[in-house]
C-alpha cells in the first residue's frame, strides 16, 4: 500500500491526472477515519476531503518519495480540519493546537444516523477512537497504525482492545436499558 | 457484540457517511472532466513495466522450466550423456582441417590439447570445424587430459557455475593444473607417467562420477575407448536423489501455496483481527515461483556441433580457482 500510494504521489508530482484518483481511492478511507473523529455532518466531512486532496495535489511537488505518504496526507487533513473547523467556530475558545485533545473539538449533535460511530465518539479517548476507526474504517492493521502515529505496537493493540471491550460493556448496557 | 461484529458495523455507517468528492476535487484543481477516472472496483495492480516485467519473468521461467521437464525426461529414460572426454594427450591426434586460433596467455607451456566450450545455451561446442571434440595441438609435448561437459543435464546449476567448481573440484583433488577460460574446462596432467596417467584417468573418471551424482547429473558418455561407459542407473541412490531433487523442486514451486500472509503474527492476543482479516479475505494466498534450476538447453549423447572457436576468450586465461 505504501509503495502505491508513493507511485500515486509521483503519477501527480509528475502531472499525470490520474495519480490524483487513484490517491485518492487508495487512502480516502483512511483519511476519512483519520477524521472522523472530528467531524459531525456530513458537509464538514466533505470540506474536509475535498480541501485535503486539493491541498495535496497543489503540494505534491513538496512530497519526498519514499516516506510516508500516508502520514503526509494525514497531516494535509489535519491542518485542512483544524482551518475549516476554525472558520466555521471562530469565536469559539478552542484549543485546536493540542494534538490529542482535537478529538471531540465538535460538540454539535451530528445530523446522521450512526450509532455506533457517536457512541465511539462519546464514550472512547481520542487515542482510542483513532486506533478504532483506523483499523475498522480505514482497514489499517496494528502494525501500520502504531507506524503512523509513532507508537508501540502493543501500545497500539491494547488501546484498541480497551476500545472494544469499551463499546461492547456501552452497547451491552444499551441493549438491556 | 463481538470484535468482527464492531467492527463491521463501523464500517457500514462509517460507508453511509462518507462523502465521495473526487469530481469535487478535480473541479477544484482544474482538471478536465475527462480526466477523471471512474472509481474503479478493482484495479490492475501493475504498473506496465511490472506488467512487462512479469511478462518476461513468467517467459523466461517457462523457457527454464521447459528443458527441465525434458530433462527429467530424459533422465527417466535412461539416455542422457554427460558429454565428458578424457582423453591421453599422447593419442594421435588427427590434423584438424581448420586449426582453430586460440591464443594463450603462457604460449611456452603446455597448451590444452583437448578442450571444449559451452555454447550459450549450455551445450558443448568442439573446437573444431569438423565436430571431431579432439584437436588443436599447438603443442604436441603436451600432456592435457581435456574434460568437456555438456551440460544441458544439470539440473540444479548454471553452467558456468558448474563448470568452475568443477575445476576448482578438480584442482582440489589434486591432480592436474586446471584452468578455465570462459566456459572452457581443460585438465592439464604434469608428468608423463603413463603409468600415472591411467591411474589418473581412472581416477578422474570416479571423481566426476562422484560429482555428476552429487550434483544431480546422471549419465556420462565417456568418449574415451579404455573407459567403460558409466551406467548411472546402476547407483542404488539413483532413484532417491532423482526423487528428492523433485521434491525439492516441487516444494519450491509450490512452498508459497498455502502461505497465509502472516497478518497477526506477534500481535500477541490480537488473533481477532487476524481471524477477520482471513475472514474477509478468503485465506489470501501470495503465491511465488522461483527457480534457480540453471539449466541449459537439453541435449543428446552424440558429439556436438560444428563451431569455430572464440578467439579472444582465451586471454588472460589464468586459473580463476
Amino acid at each position: 500500500m505504501r509503495q502505491e500510494i508513493d507511485r500515486a504521489i509521483i503519477s501527480i508530482q509528475n502531472g499525470d491526472g490520474n495519480g490524483l484518483a487513484l490517491l485518492y481511492e487508495l487512502t480516502r478511507r483512511a483519511v476519512f477515519a483519520f477524521v472522523l473523529p472530528i467531524i459531525n455532518d456530513y458537509q464538514l466531512a466533505e470540506d474536509i476531503m475535498q480541501e485535503t486532496y486539493v491541498k495535496a495535489y497543489r503540494a505534491a511537488g513538496s512530497y519526498e518519495p519514499g516516506t510516508s505518504g500516508i502520514n503526509w496526507l494525514f497531516t494535509i487533513a489535519r491542518n485542512r480540519a483544524l482551518n475549516i473547523i476554525k472558520e466555521r467556530h471562530r469565536d469559539e475558545q478552542v484549543d485546536f493546537d493540542a494534538q490529542h485533545e482535537w478529538a471531540g473539538a465538535i460538540v454539535e449533535k451530528p445530523n446522521w444516523d450512526t450509532p455506533t460511530i457517536d457512541l465511539a465518539k462519546s464514550v472512547l479517548e481520542p487515542d482510542e477512537q483513532n486506533i478504532l476507526f483506523l483499523h475498522a474504517i480505514g482497514e489499517y492493521k496494528h502494525r501500520e497504525i502504531a507506524e503512523l502515529m509513532g507508537l508501540p505496537l502493543g501500545t497500539v493493540t491494547w488501546k484498541y482492545q480497551t476500545a472494544v471491550k469499551k463499546m461492547q460493556q456501552n452497547l451491552k448496557e444499551g441493549a438491556e436499558d | 457484540m463481538d470484535d468482527r461484529r464492531l467492527k463491521n458495523r463501523l464500517r457500514i455507517e462509517a460507508d453511509k457517511i462518507m462523502p465521495d468528492v473526487l469530481g469535487n476535487i478535480y473541479k477544484e484543481v482544474g482538471l478536465e472532466p475527462e480526466r477523471v477516472k471512474p472509481k474503479p472496483k478493482w484495479q490492475w495492480p501493475f504498473s506496465k513495466i511490472g506488467t512487462f516485467s512479469m511478462g518476461i519473468t513468467i517467459l523466461v521461467i517457462g523457457v527454464l522450466l521447459v528443458p527441465t521437464f525434458i530433462n527429467g525426461f530424459i533422465v527417466a529414460s535412461g539416455e542422457t550423456s554427460i558429454r565428458l572426454k578424457i582423453i591421453p594427450a599422447e593419442e594421435p591426434i588427427p590434423e584438424p582441417a581448420v586449426m582453430p586460433t586460440i591464443k594463450y596467455q603462457e604460449a611456452d607451456e603446455d597448451t590444452p590439447v583437448f578442450s571444449f566450450r559451452l555454447d550459450r545455451y549450455g551445450k558443448t561446442v568442439a573446437l573444431d570445424a569438423n565436430a571431431n571434440n579432439a584437436l588443436h595441438a599447438e603443442n604436441d609435448a603436451s600432456k592435457i587430459i581435456a574434460g568437456g561437459l555438456g551440460l544441458e543435464n544439470t539440473l540444479r546449476q548454471k553452467a558456468v557455475d558448474l563448470t568452475l567448481e568443477l575445476v576448482r573440484y578438480a584442482r582440489r583433488a589434486g591432480y592436474i593444473k586446471s584452468y578455465a577460460v570462459g566456459n572452457y574446462v581443460a585438465y592439464r596432467i604434469s608428468g608423463p607417467d603413463e603409468t600415472y596417467n591411467v591411474r589418473l584417468r581412472a581416477n578422474l573418471k570416479a571423481e566426476l562420477e562422484t560429482y555428476f551424482r552429487a550434483q544431480l547429473i546422471y549419465g556420462a558418455a565417456y568418449e574415451d575407448e579404455r573407459l567403460a561407459p558409466a551406467n548411472f542407473e546402476g547407483y542404488a541412490d539413483f532413484s532417491s536423489q532423482i526423487g528428492q531433487y523433485r521434491q525439492d523442486y516441487d516444494s519450491r514451486c509450490s512452498q508459497h501455496e498455502h502461505d497465509d500472509d502472516r497478518r497477526g503474527s506477534g500481535w500477541g492476543s490480537d488473533i481477532s483481527e487476524w481471524m477477520d482479516s482471513h475472514g474477509n479475505h478468503h485465506m489470501d494466498s501470495e503465491t511465488s515461483s522461483s527457480s534457480d534450476t540453471g539449466t541449459g538447453s537439453q541435449g543428446t549423447s552424440n558429439m556436438p556441433p560444428t563451431s569455430t572457436p572464440d578467439t579472444g576468450n582465451q586471454e588472460g586465461n589464468d586459473c580463476p580457482c
